[in-house]
């Protein structure tokens, strides 16, 4: 496994009732690195994050994860056991516990670790303190005790990456996150997803442009299963593939459409 | 051992994997439709077989001896028509009302299932009644010296394979078919297209309520019928609907084919009960490796 | 899940869910003022509960014998429902074949219960069906002390067996009843074909003594009606504890979504089985209280009907709380037994309706409906603010 890749894809193939979803895709991410991935409806990306998580087998290939410095083979093992290993994950539409309290959605998230008999204690000093450093850290510290069910979309998008922010998840893999926020809530996810790309690895799939142009640095474009782009942003906006296969003919049409393509 | 028993033994299963295939279909199509399992289905079974038995002694003052050739007849349409109006009552009045909360579905349903066993228990008096089967299924066909398929069980499976057949026709060639696939695929998009939902759940638990009640009508022909009549059907029915998968009608059939089959077979080496249990752990076992069942639809 | 469904869950967790404090551990001043909130809370929802622990305490004050037997059948009765809330109330499995446990724990203590009334001799149902020497796995059940362990591990085993390989396949909702209605169609059938080894039809009956003392004594009864008290209350405070620790959060979060369960890292088909094995071995021993002290276990009690008979006192009293289904078990239990007196072939239609309306008119179940009523109304009272 190459130096300084936190998970490696290789040559990776996914066919669903032989309509090829991903086609022999190569793909990687680096530690500490802020990723967005987009392209259009179809092109494969909530399949890589399925495969990436272990909730779907691909045909061929192989997927590496790099769990500080021991190789993880995604491919043999269950979800829960690559969560355990810091593979993190959000999903497209909010995946909370929606008859438990914001803060006991996290504290069940906290616990899983170390060992299986830590739910039937009560919650310990550094694990509460956990928890309560990222209720302030995703500004959802006035409504801890809540429920999940009764936040807005947009907070409970939030409670979402804060439950894998306490598991201290070393990829994070966000599906959609600014989905039905408003524009200063964006922004402060914006905002939390940088610093979170600070120490960790985040993976982005977003449809929104005007985000995605504001927040990303490095950007890899999938199209009809296949990586046809990688790089900054400003260059794969450049790139004459994309424009012709994502984007369309009309450049001024870009934001537009990629903004109605999402939902 | 003698082949012309096994090839009888075979004969037997397939009859009762067309019974069971006649049961499952309407649950498995209301439950890849709705996501609802009902409970009162076997009930449908009983009404169906009460009908043929209904039907007969009305017809007796009018026709005497020549009875149950004719009622025979009438009863199967009779039947369809009768527990599908069951099944219309019943989705309408309670099943739709509880949309998305199938594990009350399931509980209401079989508090429903209780009030028509004993409703029947009080029309008709709880001890078990005979239908007269008609003539013309009395005989078999001769194989062989000694080896003879009955006429009733050749007709039963032939009953099933022209229900089988009209389904296949009403899902896969008619446009209410077309709209049934679309709405088990996708509700809130089919709806959204101007299907109307709720008249295409109503039509197919109808449907399937009606070929439970030809499975009942069915039944009568191999022995006296009662109240708990369904029950006596419904758990291995649900099993052909968990082994089979949910939304291709390949996966009832294999499955009805199989469970009745294997039935049979354990049932013939040792006893029914062994038979049941040993069909039990097969599903179980099998569903570790299959856990969507023989064939489901696999979508992303 | 449906805002009806979620609505129902919210009134039962506030009250319970909140009972572990889990802020206890971190003092300042507004969990300070939480706790004093709470103290309150506690006392309204204790009062009722040490009313009725009294009453069951008083009972054979002021029962003639035969009610007291009734009611002591009715609390072997609540254990099971209690158990059955723990899987579905709170985890969401809708388990129809709880009668399987209590019927596995039943026969395990009746074998008991049989050798020590054969005295050493063949139990007579075994001569009857030509057996001429006791089953080798019947052997060591002559030792109660061997009985009494089994009629948990039993059920538990049965119960992690199939419940491991049901939940590893992510077999869920109703697939799951199913299974589990099938279980218990199996199991039944299973126990009247062998006749030889389980009394058939029949069951196991005719007991005599229990530890050497006769079972028709005052003071027997008297005993065995107060251990069933006991192991009401034990089970109803386990319970509790269990379903407000972190545990107990996750049994909701089961319920909820599942699948992000299995994303935060938990195997849910674990934690499924365990609470299942839990509920398993509180049904084996009310089984056992219950061939005790009504005398029979049969495989009518245990079938497919009444485990669902079972469901139905969970869901009249009030699932995803834990008294409901106490109540739900007694007061449809004796409403059966008082009007089936007259009427039997009334009470199908009473019992189809119950079910029809405990699902259509008061999902929330007893308990459940006293304790929205009782929030709305102190939320209508002035001063009164939502902690």
């Amino acid at each position: 496994m190459p130096e300084n890749k936190i998970l490696v894809c290789e040559d990776v193939s996914v066919a669903f009732d032989g309509f090829t979803v991903l086609d022999h895709l190569n793909f990687s991410i680096d530690y500490a690195e802020l990723r967005f991935l987009i392209g259009p409806n179809g092109a494969g990306k909530t399949t890589l994050l399925d495969i990436i998580t272990g909730k779907t087998r691909p045909q061929s290939g192989r997927v590496f994860f790099d769990c500080s410095g021991t190789q993880v083979d995604v491919l043999r093992h269950q979800e829960h056991y690559l969560v355990r290993r810091g593979i993190g994950r959000k999903f497209q539409t909010p995946a909370v516990f929606s008859s438990l309290t914001v803060f006991q959605n996290l504290a069940v998230a906290v616990s899983y670790l170390r060992n299986p008999t830590a739910v039937f204690r009560a919650i310990n000093r550094q694990d509460f303190a956990k928890v309560m450093d990222t209720l302030e850290k995703v500004g959802l510290t006035a409504r801890s005790e809540d429920k999940a069910g009764s936040l807005s979309h947009g907070e409970q998008q939030w409670l979402e990456i804060a439950i894998l922010l306490v598991q201290e998840s070393k990829l994070l893999l966000l599906d959609e996150p600014v989905a039905g926020m408003t524009r200063p809530e964006r922004e402060r996810t914006g905002e939390l997803l940088r610093s979170i790309g600070n120490d960790r690895s985040v993976l982005v799939v977003e449809h929104d442009m005007e985000f995605v142009r504001q927040f990303a640095n490095t950007v890899t474009v999938l199209h009809l299963g296949k990586v046809l782009s990688e790089g900054p942003m400003e260059l794969v906006q450049q790139d004459p593939e994309v424009i012709q296969a994502y984007l369309g003919h009309n450049k001024a049409r870009v934001l537009q459409d990629a903004s109605a393509a999402g939902h | 051992m003698d082949p012309s028993v096994i090839i009888v033994q075979l004969f037997n299963a397939m009859s009762v994997s067309s019974i069971l295939l006649l049961i499952a279909l309407g649950l498995a199509l209301s439950f890849g439709l709705m996501g609802v399992i009902n409970m009162a289905h076997g009930e449908f079974i009983m009404i169906g077989a009460y009908t043929a038995y209904t039907l007969q002694n009305l017809l007796t003052s009018a026709l005497g001896d020549k009875t149950p050739d004719v009622s025979f007849a009438l009863a199967i349409p009779a039947a369809f028509l009768v527990a599908g109006f069951a099944g219309f009552l019943l989705e309408r009045l309670l099943i739709h009302r509880l949309y998305g909360r199938p594990l009350d579905t399931l509980l209401a349903t079989w508090g429903v299932g209780m009030v028509l066993q004993q409703s029947a228990r009080s029309i008709f008096g709880a001890p078990n009644v005979q239908v007269v089967a008609p003539s013309w299924l009395l005989g078999g066909i001769t194989l062989a010296p000694g080896l003879v398929l009955p006429g009733k069980r050749i007709f039963m499976v032939l009953l099933a394979g022209l229900c089988l057949s009209g389904v296949y026709f009403f899902i896969y060639r008619t446009s209410s078919g077309r709209r049934l696939r679309a709405v088990m695929q996708n509700r809130d998009m089919a709806a959204a297209l101007g299907v109307a939902t709720r008249r295409v759940d109503s039509i197919t638990f109808s449907v399937g309520a009606g070929l439970a009640g030809i499975a009942g009508c069915a039944l009568t022909l191999i022995g006296p019928i009662g109240p708990t009549l369904g029950t006596n059907y419904i758990v291995d029915s649900f099993m052909v609907v968990i082994f089979g998968g949910v939304g291709q009608l390949t996966g009832t059939l294999l499955a009805a084919l199989g469970i009745g089959f294997f039935n049979v077979m354990f049932e013939f080496w040792s006893t029914a009960v062994v038979g049941k249990v040993m069909v039990f752990t097969m599903v179980i076992i099998f569903l570790q490796w299959k856990p969507a069942g023989l064939l489901a639809l696999r979508t992303r | 899940m449906n805002s009806v469904n979620d609505e129902r869950m919210k009134a039962p967790l506030i009250l319970e869910g909140t009972a572990a404090g889990p802020h206890a551990t971190e003092p300042d001043t507004r969990n300070a003022i939480r706790s004093q909130r709470h103290l309150g809370h506690v006392a309204l929802q204790s009062a009722p509960l040490a009313l009725g622990l009294l009453a069951l305490l008083l009972a054979p004050v002021f029962l003639s014998d035969f009610r007291l037997s009734l009611l002591a059948k009715f609390l072997t009765y609540a254990i099971v429902a209690l158990a059955i809330d723990l899987v579905w109330g709170y985890a969401g499995m809708l388990s129809l074949g709880h009668g399987v446990f209590f019927g596995l724990g039943g026969y395990a203590f009746a074998m008991y219960l049989k050798q020590e009334a054969s005295r050493g001799a063949l139990p007579d149902f075994m001569s009857w069906s030509g057996l001429t020497e006791l089953p080798v796995f019947w052997a060591p059940f002559a030792n109660a002390w061997f009985a009494i362990p089994m009629t948990m591990i039993i059920p538990a085993a049965v119960a992690g067996l199939v419940g491991y390989m049901v939940f590893n396949s992510r077999i869920t909702g109703v697939y799951f009843s199913i299974i589990t209605q099938a279980l218990a169609l199996i199991v039944s059938i299973l126990f009247i074909g062998q006749q030889p080894y389980t009394g058939g039809t029949n069951g196991i009956t005719n007991f005599q003594t229990i530890f050497g003392r006769a079972l028709i004594l005052d003071d027997v009864r008297l005993t065995l009606y107060y251990v069933t008290v006991a192991v009401l209350v034990l089970s109803f405070l386990l319970s509790r504890w269990l379903i407000s620790s972190r545990f107990g959060w996750l049994l909701v979060a089961l319920r909820d979504d599942e699948n992000r369960v299995r994303f935060i890292g938990y195997n849910p088909a674990h934690i499924k089985t365990a609470i299942l094995m839990f509920s398993a071995a509180l049904s084996g021993v009310a089984g056992a209280l219950f061939a005790t002290q009504v005398g029979i276990i049969s495989p009518a009690l245990i079938g497919v009907v009444p485990s669902i008979e079972m469901v139905v006192w969970v869901a009249v009293g009030g699932r995803g709380t834990l008294v409901g289904p106490i109540v739900g078990a007694i007061l449809v239990s004796a409403a059966k037994s008082s009007l089936s007196e007259g009427s039997p072939d009334y009470w199908s239609y009473y019992f189809g309706a119950l079910f029809i309306g405990s699902v259509l008119v008061f999902p929330q179940g007893i308990v459940g409906g006293a304790r929205q009523l009782s929030s709305f109304v102190r939320r209508r009272r002035p001063g009164y603010r939502r902690v």
